[in-house]
């Protein structure tokens, strides 16, 4: 994907520009506001990474004057504050995801392909089919090879959701927020042992386990 | 008087008890006063009366001496006949006991004393007689005697009056003087509890309170709390940079940290690393996540305390959090055989707060509670109350925490000896608090015989204290 990436801070700039790139994802780079609004304007990008705190220009001003222009491309704010209310801010200037520094790249990248997903599923698309799972959003029903398997509401919404991103990374934390709706790093384990209850149902009675984990970033459904 | 004072309730006001005793202390005086005032008023008269009747026993004796006893009868009938209302008393008897002149028939006094009353006379006329008694001096002419009387009357009236005056000067002091002391009592005490309850807002959080000035204070108060108010100044700068100090360091180290995970990361994501030092680099990184998670706690803190954004509290469904809380936890409690319980009772649960926050508190505490406990413990969240003045509880059944420490948990980075070595770093009861604080709620931390019973009570709203700028 091509990504733009808003940040001042050098080290920072060149940590997700190597990254990204090493991961065969095409990434220009803005040091400032102006240039940042310049380019977002100017090129087509897949996403937009960008710091709220800029020379001479708020990252979130930056964002409301993008959308203003009627870009539509989606945009994650990275920032050193994690305040109170800081997420909640950068989402009402228009951004779609906030992260906090210092992130782990891995959650960046998962991030970044979460907002870069194609378009939601059509609307007759009712059932999510990820090799011989079949997840029934109407009837609100799981079958596996052809067995129905029970969950429970939130076991249903966890599935689900891997099931949307199949083939992607989710980290924890965004299944926390996806999930539960918590906007905060656990002391437990809650996800972990979702998924392991997850598991016990979908997995281990059949001969191919499709959740996954990605050692030190999270988790993934694929066949 | 003291002894009357000491056995009122003790829960009377200073101000009540000192009125009372000044008030009784002024009883005293005055009484004693007034009395003496009466009593040398009584003898005065008694004595001017006296020296009226010395006088005239002097000329009556001087007629006597030089006119004869015949004399003396007609000075006397003058007299009486003067006399209105028989104010005045005369009798003169001869050596027999005969009754020469005088305006009394019979007299019985064997001649002791100053006084007869009434039973011991007869008069000749009976009209009105206002005397009860007559102050009297018995004079020997020659063989024969008399006897001069003045009526008692006069000073009974005038110490009447007196009585009367003096007994309704003594009511007025004693209203005056208590309703003064009580008024003036009243303003200071409402003073000094207005100040209380600033110093008592002040030392439960509030520290940028300051006690107003008043001008209707007396001039020592001003001065007190002016006083006050300088040293709450020096007590505020004191405690922010306090906090300041964990936050500098919090900001500053998190950069340099921020780095070392990158390289960290760099390092790991070469692909001819052998298994162990991958194995080791990925340890690191955990290490500095750790480490991060710390930071990232304290600089929360710091920032919820100092940051009062209560004016984007909204309504939060406090019923809906738990609910949340106890889905997502209880399989984590499952995994360690732990049972967690979600009781919530009737009645709506809503308070006005931040919706995020209070979450993470709530989830604070029964990561506590299940990191705490030991494997099969029961662990129980509530909701109690009635109306928005909810409490939130969460109380287990596990080894609690010893009465002396209680206090001590909220204070960053204290871990009780015993859990030393356990996951968790100790900043999570700091988040309880300042996130409490924030909400203006009360935490309390109580033995759950056995185990450990923590709980938030938010206060109703509207009464946050009226005085409180922030």
């Amino acid at each position: 994907m091509r990504v733009l990436v808003v940040e001042d801070d050098e080290e920072t700039a060149e940590y997700i520009r190597s990254s990204l790139s090493a991961a065969g994802h095409v990434v220009d780079h803005s040091s400032n506001g102006k240039d940042g609004f310049l380019n977002a304007l100017d090129n087509d990008y897949d996403v937009m990474v960008i710091d709220r705190m800029l020379p001479a220009l708020d990252g979130l001003t930056l964002v409301k004057s993008i959308r203003g222009a009627d870009v539509a491309t989606p945009v994650l704010i990275l920032s050193a504050m994690g305040g109170i209310n800081d997420r909640v801010d950068g989402l009402e200037a228009g951004a779609d995801d906030y992260l906090i520094k210092p992130f782990s790249f891995l959650e960046l990248s998962a991030r970044l392909a979460a907002l870069t997903r194609r378009p939601p599923l059509k609307a007759e698309e009712t059932v999510l089919r990820v090799a011989d799972l079949e997840l029934d959003l109407i009837r609100r029903t799981v079958i596996r090879a052809g067995q129905p398997i029970d969950l429970q509401p939130r076991e249903f919404s966890l599935l689900e959701h891997l099931m949307r991103n199949a083939d992607r990374v989710l980290t924890r934390t965004m299944l926390l927020e996806a999930v539960w709706d918590f906007h905060f790093d656990p002391k437990t384990n809650v996800v972990e042992s979702h998924i392991s209850r997850l598991r016990n149902k979908i997995d281990r009675a059949f001969p191919k386990a499709l959740i996954h984990t990605v050692r030190g970033a999270g988790y993934s459904l694929h066949g | 008087m003291a002894e009357a004072a000491r056995i009122l309730p003790s829960r009377w006001s200073t101000a009540a008890r000192l009125s009372l005793r000044f008030t009784a202390l002024y009883a005293l005086v005055t009484t004693v006063a007034f009395a003496m005032a009466y009593a040398f008023t009584d003898y005065e008269i008694t004595a001017t009366l006296q020296e009226q009747l010395e006088l005239e026993e002097r000329i009556l004796r001087a007629v006597y001496a030089e006119s004869g006893l015949d004399a003396v009868a007609s000075e006397i009938e003058k007299l009486y006949t003067l006399n209105v209302e028989n104010q005045r008393l005369f009798y003169l008897t001869d050596a027999a006991g005969e009754v020469i002149s005088g305006n009394i028939s019979h007299l019985t006094w064997d001649g002791s004393g100053f006084y007869v009353d009434l039973s011991q006379i007869r008069f000749r006329e009976s009209p009105e007689i206002e005397a009860s008694g007559y102050f009297v001096r018995a004079v020997s002419l020659g063989p024969n005697r008399l006897v001069l009387g003045i009526s008692a009357s006069l000073e009974a009236e005038i110490l009447e009056s007196l009585a009367a005056a003096l007994v309704a000067g003594f009511v007025a002091i004693m209203l005056v003087g208590t309703g003064a002391g009580v008024f003036v009592g009243r303003r200071a005490e409402r003073q000094l509890s207005a100040i209380s309850a600033v110093l008592g807002s002040v030392s439960a959080g509030n520290i940028a309170l300051r006690l107003p000035s008043d001008r209707s204070q007396s001039s020592d108060l001003r001065h007190l709390s002016a006083e006050i108010n300088s040293t709450l100044d020096n007590l505020q700068k004191l405690i922010e940079s306090q906090r300041q100090i964990s936050t500098d360091i919090a900001h500053d180290l998190k950069t340099p940290l921020q780095r070392l995970r990158q390289r960290l990361e760099r390092l790991g994501q070469s692909s001819d690393l052998p298994p162990e030092t991958r194995t080791e680099i990925d340890a690191s990184i955990d290490v500095v996540d750790e480490l991060m998670g710390i930071f990232h706690a304290l600089l929360r803190i710091s920032q919820i305390e100092t940051n009062n954004r209560r004016e984007r509290f909204a309504p939060v469904d406090l019923r809906g959090v738990l609910s949340r809380i106890e889905d997502a936890y209880g399989a984590v409690a499952e995994e360690r055989e732990q049972t967690l319980i979600a009781r919530t009772g009737p009645g709506p649960r809503v308070i006005l707060g931040d919706e995020e926050l209070l979450t993470q508190m709530m989830v604070n505490a029964v990561e506590n509670a299940l990191r705490h406990c030991p494997d099969g413990a029961t662990i129980e969240m509530s909701l109690e109350g009635k109306g928005d003045a909810v409490t939130f509880s969460v109380a287990d059944n596990g080894p609690g925490i010893p009465e002396a420490e209680r206090k001590l948990v909220f204070d960053r980075f204290y871990r009780i000896e015993k859990s030393r070595t356990s996951p968790g770093n100790g900043l999570g009861l700091s988040l309880i608090k300042a996130i409490a604080d924030l909400h203006r709620a009360r935490i309390e931390l109580s033995s759950n015989d056995p185990g450990l019973r923590l709980s938030v009570s938010f206060p109703p709203a509207g009464t946050t204290s009226a005085t409180a700028p922030i």
